[in-house]
This record gives C-alpha cells, structure tokens and sequence, in this order.
C-alpha cells in the first residue's frame, strides 16, 4: 500500500512505521503462522551484512526507511510454524542519535518494538563493541549478543569466557564465525527461546553514581509527573538519562508535548555539572566505559604481551609515509588494468590482434544477443509480421536492451575488484591516504570510495555518496562523481579510438589522456566548487580502520551484486523506452516508415542541432543523434552510429562517419564529460533531493564539456592537426 | 617524571598519552566517545606526519584528521 502522504516527521512517526510492519504481514495467510520481527543492530565492521546474509539465507527485499536515503534491508526465515522477520538497521557505533543511522536504529527499536533485537559485535575488539551494546541493553532486555569472530580473537590470543559475559550482561551470547556460519544454529534456538519467552533476560541497568543516580531519579518523577510515558515510547529512566546527556532529539520531542518540563531540567543539569566539576554527558559517557573495562576484566583473559598481530606489520608498509602512495597508486593501476583487459580486451587487443574476439562486452553483445536478434527475426518474418514492427523488435528493443546488458559483466568485474579491496580492509586504508590529497578539494578521504566506484558505473558511485557523513560532502562528491568515465564510456573510447587511431602507441596515449584529463577536472573543479559554494570545512574525519582479513567470495558476490544490479534494472525500464524511441525517431521521417535514415527525424533533429557542434569539429546530424542517445545511455554513441550507418560493427560504423583523428578528438571529450546518462541523473535527483542540484550537474557537465573539446580543437588547429 | 599537556597531533608517532581534556562542541565528543575516545583512556600514535592520524584506542585502529586531532588534550610522561 503506497504512503497516502509524506509528511516531514513520516520516519519518525510510529504509526507509519507500525505501518510498513503490518503491511508486510501475511493478512490473508495461513493464521496459524506467528510472526516475529528480529532487529539486527551492530558496528560497522563487524560482519552484519554477512550475518543478515545467512539469516535470511540471502533473499532480502531492500528498499529505503521511510522518507530517508538509508538503505533498509529484510528478509525473512521460517522456523516451524514461526516466521521470524529480519529488520537490519544501519550499522552505528552508538545510539546517541548524531547521526541519521543512529536515529533511525534507536527509533526502530522503541518504536517498532521488535520482538528481540540480534546485537552482533566484535569479539576482537569487545571494548569499543560494547559501548552500542550497553546503549541497546538499557533500551531493551529482548536482545541477545552474536559474538562474532572469534576466530580472530583467538588469533589475538584473547580468551573470552562467554557464560561470565552472559551473566554480566543479563542476555545470552553466542560465539559465532558468521562468515562460516558457526553459530548459526544456535543464534535461531536462542532467538526462538526469547520470542517464546523460555529463556530468563534480566533488565540492565548502568549505575551512574550516586550524585547523577539522584539527578536522574529526579528527572524520573518530573517525567512521570507530567504524565511523559503516555505522550511518548520511550522508557522513562532512559529519558533522563539521555537528558541529562543533552540528547538534541529527545529535548526537541518533550517540547513538542510539554515545554515547561526542559527548564526544570537544565537547571537541574547545570547545577550537577558544578556539583561535579565536569559535564555531566562526560561523565556518563566515562562510566559506560567504566563498567565496559570492569566487564572485559573480569571476562576477557587478555595475552601479557601484546603480539604485533599481522595487520600492524602489513600496515606498517602500506601506511608509510613514502611508500604508501606509490603502492596505492599501483594497486589501483594494477586493478585498472585487469578490469581493462577482461572487459574489452584493451590493451591486449591492440596487442595480439588475434586475441581481438575475445572479451566479456563483445562475446555478450555480438554472440549472444546477435543470436537472439537472429532467432527472434526469423521467426518473426516467418510468421508474416510486418516489417516495421520486425525492426521496432531486433532493432529497437533487443539490440537497445542488449547492448546494456552487455555491460553488465564489466560493471560486475569492477564492483569485484573493488569489492575485493574493501572487504580485505585496504579500501579504508586507501581513505587514509588519500585524505591529504581529497582535503585539497574540499574532502576528506572517505570520498574515496565513492568516487573510485565510478570506474564502474556513475549510479552506484553516486549512491555510496551515503556513507558520508555530512551534506556539504555528500554534494560535494556527487557534482564530481559524474566527471569518472564509467565502463559504458570506456567502451565507447576503445571502439572510436580503434577505428580512428590506428598507430598502438598512439591509441594508449589517447586512452591515458583521457583517463588523466577527467582526473585533473576532478580537482580543478573541486577546487572551483568548494570556493563558490562551499565555504565550510569538510566534515570532521574520524574513522575506524577494520583489521585486514582474506576477502570473502560470498562477502564481495553479494556487495557486487548489490552495486550492479541498478544496471539491470536500468537496462529493463529506461533503456527498454529509449531504444524505441531512438527506433522511431531513426526509423521513421516525415514521408512515414523509411529504411534511409537520412530521411528520419532524427536526421532532421541533428541536423537543426549541428550547428552548435561546428566550432568543435562535429558538424554531422550523426554525431548530434549519437550525443543525444547518449544521453540516455553512455554506451549508445557507437550503437546509434551504427544503427544510422547501417553497418553492424560499430568500428566500421565510425569509420564510415568519417571523423578526422582531431574531430574524433574532441567528439571523445565531449563522450567523456558530456552529462552522464539518464538512469545517473535520476540517481543524482533521487540523493540530492533537489531539482536545482540536478539540474546544475547537467549544466554544468554539458558547458564543461563543450568549453573542454572548443579547447582542444582549436589547440589542434592552431597546431595544425586535422 | 615532568607530566605534560599537549594536543594530540603534536605526538610523534609509537608515543602515548593520556586523554586529558576534549576540548569540542557536543557533537563531536560524542562522536569520539563511542569511538572509544573520553577522557581518561589510553591513546597510542601510531601514525602522523601531515596527513590524518592513525591511533591504537581500547584495541581499535581510529584514523582521525588534524583538526580534530588538535581538539584533544594528552598528558604525557
């Protein structure tokens, strides 16, 4: 059922959120079914996606939490007659509400009331880990703890006596290797012990001291007084204490519903803080830690010498002041180069001609889609359809859809790669260094990654704008990401390049130029941007740097397939619509169905529009089609050449066209910075919930990118290149 | 031994310190709070030239940049 309306409070409202609860529900369902929804809450790090993963045996539906941009994920298991739904929150070190995530993951466990909560953390690093567990257990007493990776603790020497950490905690743990479902088993028994109730949970309670202890009793009764429990979910001995805490967002609710009750309180506060002599939220944050190194003593049997465990010594080599940018700068060239050469064959290609057939993109789109389009127009004519709409079939649908599915295949090698380098660790380490350089331009190194993603293709990069943690970075990243080619202009290059330059060296060099030029506007517009808009610092810079481990096939698959599969959904809404278009506009002219295509719209269209492409060299209705289907997807340019010139290689195609080496020059810029396709736009809109922003990007790109290529062309021509 | 008080980012490397003072808005103590950073715990450098620094905290590794870096008050020996 579609939200009737949105209103600004929609995440935080509980009806909405008790809402998409039942919604979900199996209304007409077997009754005899019970179902029960289990919160998944952990740290970053820590293996939550993959515990998810296993829970719900890897089948979950993902969509967004109401009204925000943070992923929500569910899936669902059935143990007997009992359906245990699966609810990941977002991944936090705290409930402390600074964050989105961190609201969202707090308000989800007050509000939606979830039958037990899974806390997963780290048994490696259990001090910092359980600073989120504490904040759950005074929230909750539904919860039991995953004790994750206890492989690695063992590794670190740590000996972690779990039933002592039960009893201290007044919950169950379980020891746990997620990434080899040790565990597993016994997490659902001990999830179905506390839905049924079999299983003893004691409430925790942190003891703050007795001065703060008296404040907080204090804040308890005026609460009460006041009659707070009725207006809102919270517990009320929770309240106080985040009040005293100053939590922004519990303040501005007990406003809402009674404002005489806050002055009172921060009178109380500000007198507990002389009392003290220090802030009262230092304090409190200062005993969780307290009772969290009392608990680890008592539970965790540390070694007495501390070993220099396998992440030091290789960080020691990657984080080095004068190595680390030098492997850095390997690592990713290395991978660019592996991504190249499964993807289009370049530069092997160019090497071994005779190697020339075999790659992902062409053996995708020539065999197999070049069988289909084959299969599919035999039998079409055989059954006497008529001609037009045999075309509007191969021409139009199979060969549009064809050609990004095509693409497919090299958006998922780059997102393994990538993927590969983020769950060993090394992603985060690549943040840290690059810090210094991004902070040049208004970032910090956390914009790494979101920028890198790009190679691949622009949606997910500008999707993993995300994990930023302000909206100055956030924007600032996604006016940039559109500037890294994707792989579907990637391909686009390869194909121009290799039917108009035909010396190899000259053809690398064509290539590294592009790649180094789009790298250079990064900067220089970063730096532009930052001055005009931005005058802010970038946001703080804090971050944890997991220890390195083997990447995870299983880990790298699912994140790989997240990343891609807006490109398939891409392929089969957008793409699906243009490619008809593009079929019609090519297909048919003011004289009705023609087979020339000079006599289509389109090449009325392009022409009208070439004009403007004279002072860069591209005065060709063609050129102005192909830009123009480009726009709805990069990789169309070398697609629509061919579909205009009729021939069905797309190099032969541009041969035909007959662009001179310095035109071809600068069609490959405006290709490389000219808006990025629709489905990017759309994503851009979709993150930065702002039409003016969306509509600068375009601007922005499509001015760039022509002030770019009148550059270089008249370069050429005073240089005397043609 | 003379005890002293000094930012964070002016440790060299392998030293450490004591969290003495935070000396930040509400956000950001709280941000390095459950980070593991209050007053009162034990900070290793384990990195720092001009870049972020990278500090061992109750058995975490924690990157954090210059400027919040010099937010933080150590006592060291």
């Amino acid at each position: 059922m579609p939200l009737l309306f949105n209103c600004v409070s929609c995440s935080r409202c509980p009806l909405n959120i008790a809402c998409s609860t039942v919604r979900d529900k199996p209304s007409v369902d077997d009754e005899s079914v019970e179902e029960y929804v289990v919160a998944v809450a952990g740290n970053p790090n820590v293996g939550k996606s993959t515990l998810f993963n296993i829970l719900t045996g890897g089948k979950q539906r993902v969509g967004n939490w109401p009204g925000k941009t943070i992923e929500r994920k569910e899936g669902a298991r059935t143990v007997g007659n009992v359906k245990l739904k699966f609810v990941d929150l977002p991944g936090t070190y705290s409930l402390s509400a600074l964050s989105l995530e961190e609201v969202i993951a707090r308000r989800f466990i007050v509000e939606a009331k979830p039958n037990v909560v899974i806390n997963i953390v780290d048994a490696s690093n259990l001090e910092r880990n359980l600073y989120l567990t504490l904040q759950i257990l005074e929230l909750t007493k539904r919860v039991v703890i995953a004790l994750n990776m206890m492989d690695l603790a063992k590794s670190k020497g740590l000996k972690i006596n779990v039933k002592k950490l039960s009893q201290k905690l007044g919950v169950p743990v379980i020891p746990m290797i997620a990434i080899r479902g040790e565990g597993l088993n016994e997490l659902i028994d001990t999830v179905m012990e506390i839905v049924k109730n079999k299983v003893s949970l004691t409430a925790f309670q942190i003891n703050y001291g007795d001065k703060i202890e008296d404040a907080i009793s204090i804040i308890v009764k005026v609460l009460d007084e006041h009659d707070i429990s009725s207006k809102l979910p919270y517990p009320l001995r929770w309240m106080a204490v985040r009040l005293l805490e100053g939590d922004r967002e519990i303040i501005r609710e007990i406003l809402a519903v009674d404002s005489s009750i806050i002055t009172k309180i921060e009178q109380l506060k500000n007198e507990l803080s002389e009392v003290l002599g220090e802030d009262v939220d230092v304090i409190i944050a200062d005993k969780r830690y307290e009772l969290i190194e009392e608990i680890i003593g008592d539970v965790v049997e540390k070694p007495s010498k501390k070993p220099l465990t396998l992440t030091d010594r290789i960080d020691r080599i990657v984080l080095n002041k004068y190595l680390g940018l030098p492997l850095l700068l390997s690592i990713f060239m290395l991978s660019f180069m592996v991504i190249f050469s499964v993807n289009i064959g370049f530069p092997l290609n160019l090497m071994f001609p005779e190697l020339e057939s075999f790659n992902l993109a062409s053996l995708i789109g020539d065999y197999i889609f070049g069988y289909i389009s084959d299969v599919v127009s035999s039998y079409l004519i055989s059954i006497n359809t008529p001609e037009w709409l045999v075309s509007l079939i191969v021409d139009g649908v199979i060969s549009g859809v064809g050609s990004v599915l095509s693409f497919y295949p090299l958006v998922f090698t780059v997102f393994i790669l990538f993927g590969v380098l983020e769950d060993s660790g090394y992603m985060a380490r690549a943040a840290f260094i690059m810090d210094r350089i991004m902070r040049k331009f208004g970032l910090t190194g956390r914009a790494f990654m979101p920028l890198m993603l790009g190679y691949g293709c622009n949606i997910p990069s500008v999707m993993a704008t995300r994990i930023l943690p302000s909206g100055r970075d956030r924007l600032l990243s996604i006016l940039l990401s559109s500037l890294i080619p994707c792989q579907a202009r990637l391909a686009t290059f390869t194909i121009i390049i290799a039917a108009i330059f035909h010396n190899f060296a000259l053809q690398i060099a064509v290539m590294l130029f592009l790649y180094a030029l789009s790298l250079f506007l990064v900067f220089l517009m970063g730096i532009l941007f930052n001055k005009l808009f931005f005058r802010e610092e970038p946001s703080f810079f804090i971050m944890e740097l997991p220890p390195y481990h083997r990447p995870s096939l299983k880990v790298v698959l699912w994140h790989a397939e997240e990343r891609s599969k807006h490109f398939l959904i891409k392929a089969g809404t957008i793409i699906f619509s243009i490619s008809i278009i593009v079929w019609f506009l090519t297909s048919y002219g003011p004289s009705g169905y023609v087979t020339m295509s000079e006599m289509s719209f389109a090449a009325f269209l392009g022409d009208s529009l070439s004009v403007i492409f004279g002072p860069v060299g591209l005065n060709d209705w063609r050129i102005v089609v192909a830009l123009i289907t480009g726009f709805m997807a990069k990789e169309a340019v070398p697609e629509t050449f061919a579909i205009i010139s009729n021939v069905s290689d797309p190099i032969e195609a541009v041969t035909v066209i007959g662009l001179t080496p310095l035109s071809a020059f600068s069609l490959l810029i405006i290709t490389l910075l000219y808006v990025p396709c629709l489905a990017t736009v759309a994503a851009i809109y979709k993150e930065t919930r702002s039409v003016k922003w969306t509509i600068f990007t375009v601007l922005y790109l499509l001015s760039l990118s022509y002030l770019v290529a009148l550059i270089f062309y008249n370069l050429g021509l005073i240089l005397g290149f043609r | 031994m003379m005890k002293r008080i000094k930012p964070l980012s002016m440790l060299s490397p392998d030293e450490s310190g004591i969290v003495y003072r935070i000396v930040a808005g509400k956000g950001l103590t709280l941000r390095l709070a459950e980070m593991g950073i209050t007053p009162g715990v034990l900070v290793k450098v384990v990195h720092n030239d001009s870049g972020p620094l990278l500090l061992l905290v109750r058995d975490s590794r924690i990157v954090l940049g210059r400027g919040v870096a010099m937010k933080i008050l150590v006592e060291v020996n």
